[in-house]
């Protein structure tokens, strides 16, 4: 039995030695290809809402992009044309570089197609798509957890909408630690009251890198969806340090754009752990011209009304929520008087700005100053412009 | 100790005895006409000839006229031909010394005295025993004379003891036979045999279970006893057959089978320490990996599923533990494993690619004894022994007793709250009715559950039950009749939303019945022949909501069923000493039953809603579709003198039953599915060919073998296609042809103190969608490898004992690295940077290569020891190089990045202990 013991107390100590597996950075190069091929991205609203399409090219694997849309070849110059299979043509608009847009109201009962003709006379057709119109989202709520915030989407499938794909907004309102209501002036290097357009201490920020977020109702009873996760704010996140937005777009699919959904889903997020899938082929819904040698397409247009719903989320209902921010760890107001003849060494190349007036009796004597991160919202990517839809 | 010593020596000593001795016979072989001359003469004149020296009494062989033609012929022979009828013995020494006297040969104490004459008494006759062991190099090719001559006598009865010449226990199951009428014996419990031969010169064949076969030449004149002393446990290569069978790798008539025993497999190094059938079996040429966490093995480049793996009659679905790190046996219930690559015995059927039989232990008939064990992350024991006179049983479990493992799987991933666990028992127990009834009861559970993270739960089960009766109907016909139950199912708990809480599960019951019959229909002819039929019920999937507050929908896809019945007879003919051919049949009828629904789909298009024609219903056992087609085992073996033959073989297979899966290895979760309407049987061909050798009379044994299959109907994936809980699966596959060819070398040393083998196989495996299947046409309608397509393998396997106690094992394994999807372009789309994916498998992952090493210690053999223990320890993964599982794309925070999933990417130490009591 001491023998036994021991055996055990070697195993424990094998056990720190051991770390097994491991993941290391993979570049094989021979895949460094550039295919350049046609990205397709949109969902037409026939609701009337406003629809962007969006038109890329594919990027070789291995260059060095941040994730934007803009950094990857923008298909610019295109003229894009929506068909009903009446006849009936409505075109799109290139609003910004690859962007498409088009805001129209459409009859549900027929089917549309989607015409590209690029700058060099390529032309793309999708496939007639009949429009598969999202019921009215059921309402987006959220809940309280000890590690963060779920929000949830819950609607109600119907016969002819079952397969749903979830994309969001986020928004959110902050604030600096510092409200100021100075400002220096570098053409009078003269510290001068802040104009209320120029605030910067009330920011909003937006988030528009969503997951893939999909659901078949027809696993549910009565098709219904109940409170199907689709984002999770970690404990500590400055989305909810003062106010937090997030708009849900609810589009109904027809099965086949669910798989193209499902798959890039799967073929992104849950590929090469042990038991992860094998990337599939991802399909498109643009007929493939190989007559005249035009290389594939990706993507999968689908067209129907979309159904939105705004939540807001104040700290005070997620309290306590204490944000945890890098940017202004050891934010403090100076307590060393900057006098007129500093201000322009201090406030206009020192990195800061005035805060707080100091006075000596009824004169002014100089300002308190804090760094600019610590004032200035919009160093942390926000604006401080409200954005129109936002409800306080 | 002198005894311990002369053990170890003993087997080098004698194969350079026995080497040596090979040389003479062969070089010293006798030609020339002698035509009616005096023995004096011919003694003269072989002294001159060869360098033989005589030495006689000239009165002894006064009178004896030499009258023969030899013809390389031994000069053994010769004189036995000449002394025939006369009381003159002769005896050749080691140094061509030639003794002649009356009546007994010449005893020149390393000589003669493997026979012993009944009057005898003991202690003479064990003093003639010990001597037969030291000079055992001479037996293969001495003569005995045995008994003494009565000139009426037709037929004499030779008994004898079989024993192992190390151990000097008695060898129990031995069989001795001849050649020319057929004639044989077993020995029994004490190694005792008793022979019935015709007066005259035989060569007798000796042959272990599992060991060499060898021979004896001897010359019956009268009734008398020859004890024997042969070799025990030594593995020779693709030694499978428990009769009398002919025997090593050159003999046997079937090709493509490789057998080994537990022995064997604890000396292969293995991650954690643990003696493990199915990572034992990876080492032999043909079978490879996928990947060191996947639970299946691939054989001459079929799938996974295409095994069928057979645990005492039991089919096992899920043979792994953990993902793969520890195949279902227990080691201690586990005698030997057989690999038939091809050459697949008639009496199987059902899979295309291979057949592992392991086969369990139904314990010893001496004494209860208890063995255990103790490893990295399980424990293990098991009692096995006697019950009463005529029963003997074999009980093990295993379980883990800790999951750390989990964390060190997958490091740096969200398995942060893994848990890992199973366990298994098995039951095998043994009857003995009366001589000509035999019953036998096999039972085995397996339990295996693990999560990655909080919410959710997986878990599997083998359950699996079987009955055999063996009745021999008289010494030329016997039966096994087997009925049985085999149950595997997995399910998962999902338990993260009150609103959307599962379980969900698969689970497949086949009940079987065989009865496989064995014919000696002549001395040529040996007959097997029988029925097998497997009734399936398959539950596809269902899912049910879990607590009162779930909306998930109950869903159950219907349940199958289906009926697989087998009429089989094969013949084992050997035509001549040279050549033999075994040829075999069967004949499957398969039947897809209600109750159940069945789709029917346009002719000639791709299998999909807009397609479907009708859907009908059917009631309980309502045939539904039949399918049925014969199967040929044909192979044939032409021996090249002593010690080497050619094989080839033709067979073709069907199979009902496919496992589904999109995974690069095969998982826990993939479901099975039976053939229907609209999925038709799988179907295989292969045809092989194979040179073996043995050279220095069985040290080393050299194989060579080629292969080339033919695969029809398999099943592909379709894009984005799912398939469990998936009522109409057929739209989401893609009928696929697939082909695999390649060669095997295998050189292998079976005995002395450094043994192992070394083998090198090139192995392809390619996949290409049916010309038939209009839906999607992966690669273009090219062919493409499949998954675990990795042609250059090779492997060293080493074991050096150092003293009886202490060995050490090398492992070292190199592959090319499988295929992979690789991402060839990136894109936006939905917010984040997606991946382009090239045409399927078109690269490969970097080549694997790794190197084991361990050292076995035995504790010392101390009769009166409370427990006998060893222990194992080594380092699994000796470079620590970090071989890529898989390699994958993943976008974070909108950007992608590649990486390379490595497991036991590190020297990984070991340690197990072992005992037995």
């Amino acid at each position: 039995m001491k023998k036994l013991k021991s055996i055990y107390h070697a195993y424990l100590f094998l056990l720190f030695l051991i770390a097994v597996s491991c993941r290391d950075p993979f570049f094989p190069e021979e895949t460094n290809l550039n295919l350049n091929y046609l990205v397709i991205e949109g969902h037409i609203d026939t609701g009337g809402g406003e629809s962007i399409i969006k038109l890329s090219r594919t990027g070789s694997i291995f260059n060095e992009m941040t994730g934007s849309f803009e950094e990857f070849i923008l298909e610019t110059g295109a003229r894009l044309d929506l068909i009903s299979e009446q006849g009936s043509s409505w075109s799109l608009t290139e609003k910004t570089p690859g962007n498409y847009s088009i805001q129209v109201e459409l009859p549900s009962n027929t089917a549309y197609s989607l015409n590209i003709t690029l700058r060099n006379n390529q032309s793309y057709f999708s496939e007639f798509i009949m429009p598969v119109d999202s019921p009215p989202i059921g309402s987006v709520s959220f809940e309280r957890k000890e590690d963060g915030v779920s929000i949830f989407v819950s609607t109600q499938g119907t016969e002819d909408a079952q397969y749903f794909l979830w994309q969001y907004e986020e928004d959110w309102m902050y604030r600096s630690p510092f409200n100021t209501f100075y400002i220096y002036n570098p053409e009078t290097e003269k510290v001068d009251f802040r104009p209320l357009e120029n605030q910067i201490h009330v920011c909003w920020n937006k988030h528009r890198i969503p997951n893939i977020v999909l659901e078949n109702a027809g696993r549910f009873a009565g098709r219904r969806i109940e409170r199907q996760e689709i984002m999770f704010i970690p404990l500590g996140s400055e989305k909810l340090s003062q106010r937090y937005s997030i708009l849900v777009k609810q589009m109904a699919l027809e099965p086949k754009a669910f798989t193209f959904w499902e798959t890039m889903r799967k073929n992104s997020q849950e590929i090469g752990g042990i038991f992860s899938p094998l990337p599939s082929f991802i399909e498109s819904n643009f007929i493939k011209d190989t007559e005249n040698d035009i290389p594939p397409t990706i993507g999968y247009l689908s067209i129907g009304k979309v159904s939105s719903e705004r939540l807001y989320i104040d700290i005070q209902e997620v309290a306590p929520w204490r944000p945890i921010i890098d940017d202004y760890r050891g934010c403090m107001v100076s307590n060393d008087t900057i006098t007129s003849d500093d201000y322009e060494i201090r406030f206009g190349i020192g990195g800061s700005i005035p805060v707080e007036a100091v006075f000596s009796g009824v004169n002014l004597i100089g300002y308190f100053g804090a760094s600019t991160r610590c004032v200035d919202c919009t160093v942390r990517g926000g604006t401080t412009t409200k954005p129109e839809f936002w409800e306080d | 100790m002198d005894r311990v010593k002369a053990i170890i020596i003993l087997p080098f000593l004698l194969l350079h005895i026995q080497f040596s001795m090979a040389q003479t016979e062969q070089v010293h072989l006798v030609s020339g006409l002698f035509p009616g001359i005096s023995f004096e003469a011919f003694a003269k004149r072989i002294e001159k000839d060869y360098p033989y020296q005589m030495y006689f009494s000239s009165d002894d062989v006064k009178g004896i006229t030499v009258n023969l033609s030899a013809r390389n012929n031994g000069l053994d022979q010769v004189l036995q031909s000449i002394f025939e009828g006369t009381d003159l013995k002769y005896f050749i020494d080691e140094r061509n010394r030639v003794f002649i006297s009356k009546k007994d040969p010449l005893n020149m104490g390393l000589a003669s005295g493997f026979f012993d004459y009944l009057n005898k008494d003991e202690a003479q006759e064990k003093e003639v025993i010990r001597l037969s062991d030291t000079e055992r190099a001479f037996s293969r090719n001495k003569l005995y004379t045995i008994g003494e001559r009565k000139a009426t006598q037709q037929k004499a009865v030779l008994k004898g003891k079989i024993t192992g010449l190390e151990t000097g226990n008695p060898v129990f199951g031995a069989v001795l036979y001849e050649k020319t009428d057929y004639l044989k014996a077993v020995a029994n419990v004490d190694g005792e045999y008793e022979i019935e031969l015709p007066v005259g010169r035989h060569t007798i064949f000796i042959q272990n279970i599992g060991g060499f076969v060898e021979q004896r030449q001897i010359s019956l004149q009268g009734d008398g006893i020859l004890d024997i002393a042969i070799e025990e446990n030594i593995i020779s290569l693709s030694e499978v057959v428990i009769r009398s069978e002919k025997i090593s790798n050159i003999a046997r008539p079937e090709m493509g089978v490789q057998k080994l025993n537990i022995k064997t497999m604890k000396s292969i190094p293995m991650v954690l320490g643990e003696v493990d059938v199915i990572r034992s079996i990876l080492t032999l040429p043909g079978v490879q990996t996928v990947g060191e966490a996947s639970v299946g093995f691939n054989v001459r480049g079929g799938a996974a599923d295409q095994n069928l793996i057979l645990y005492n009659h039991a089919t096992i679905y899920n043979p792994s533990h953990l993902f793969g790190l520890f195949s279902a046996f227990n080691p201690d219930g586990v005698e030997s494993v057989d690999l038939y690559k091809a050459g697949i015995p008639v009496k199987y059927g059902g899979r295309l690619s291979s057949v592992l039989n392991v086969n369990g232990s139904y314990g010893n008939t001496e004494k209860i004894k208890v063995h255990g064990g103790i490893g990295l992350l399980t424990g293990r024991l098991s009692v096995e022994g006697p019950i009463g006179e005529k029963t003997t049983f074999m009980a093990g479990g295993r379980s883990t007793y800790s999951d750390w493992l989990l964390d060190l799987l997958e490091e740096n991933t969200d398995f942060k709250n893994g848990r890992a666990a199973f366990k298994d028992f098995n039951l095998n127990v043994s009857h003995r009715l009366n001589n000509k009834n035999f019953i036998k009861v096999n039972g085995y559970f397996s339990d295996d559950s693990f999560q990655f993270d909080r919410d959710t739960v997986f878990g599997y089960q083998n359950k699996n039950f079987n009955l055999i009766w063996t009745h021999f109907f008289n010494e030329k016909l016997e039966v096994d009749f087997v009925a049985g139950v085999d149950y595997y199912n997995f399910s998962i708990e999902r338990r993260n939303n009150p609103n959307q809480n599962f379980n969900l599960g698969f689970d497949l019951r086949q009940n079987f019945l065989k009865a496989n019959f064995r014919y000696d229909l002549h001395p040529r002819h040996k007959l097997d022949f029988g029925l097998n039929t497997i009734n399936y019920s398959l539950n596809p999937g269902y899912i049910s909501p879990s607590g009162e507050e779930s909306l998930i929908l109950e869903d159950r896809v219907n349940r199958e069923n289906a009926l697989e019945t087998a009429l089989f007879i094969g013949d084992e003919f050997e035509v001549n000493d040279h050549f033999s051919i075994n040829i075999g049949a069967r004949y499957i009828i398969y039947q897809y039953l209600g109750p159940n629904s069945a789709r029917y789909y346009l002719p000639g298009e791709s299998l999909s809603p807009g397609t479907l024609v009708e859907e009908r219903s059917f009631g309980r056992n309502e045939n539904i579709h039949t399918h049925h087609g014969p199967e040929f085992r044909i192979s044939g073996r032409w021996m090249i003198g002593n010690f080497s033959s050619i094989k080839a073989g033709y067979n073709t297979g069907r199979q009902f039953i496919h496992q589904l899966t999109n995974n690069a290895a095969m998982a826990p979760t993939d479901i099975w599915k039976l053939s229907d309407n609209n999925i038709a049987p799988q179907w295989a061909d292969q045809v092989s060919i194979g040179y073996y050798q043995n050279i220095k009379i069985d040290k080393y044994e050299l194989s060579v073998e080629f292969y080339h299959r033919n695969l029809k109907n398999l099943l592909d994936f379709r894009s984005g296609g799912t398939f469990l809980l998936n009522p109409q699966i057929e739209q989401d596959v893609l009928r696929t042809d697939g082909r695999s060819y390649g060669a095997e070398l295998m050189l292998r040393k079976n005995v002395g103190r450094l043994n192992g083998w070394i083998s090198y196989f090139y192995s392809r495996s390619l996949l290409r969608t049916s010309s038939l299947e209009t839906a999607e046409q992966v690669n273009g309608g090219n062919w493409y490898p499949n998954n675990f397509d990795q042609p250059h393998n090779a492997v060293l396997i080493g074991n050096y004992s150092w003293t009886k106690r202490l060995s050490t094992s090398l492992n070292t394994t190199y592959s090319t690295g499988r295929p992979i999807t690789l991402p060839v372009a990136k894109f936006m789309y939905g917010g984040s940077e997606r991946i382009y994916f090239s045409d399927r498998n078109a690269y490969r992952i970097p080549d694997y290569m790794r190197v084991d090493m361990s050292i076995n210690i035995e504790g010392n053999h101390k009769i009166r020891k409370l427990a006998h223990s060893s222990w194992s320890l080594g380092v699994y993964n000796l470079l620590g190089r970090r071989n890529p599982y898989s390699v994958y794309f993943t976008p974070v925070n909108g950007v992608l990045q590649g990486y390379q999933l490595s497991i036991f990417a590190r020297p990984i130490p070991f340690i197990s202990y072992n005992f037995r009591i």
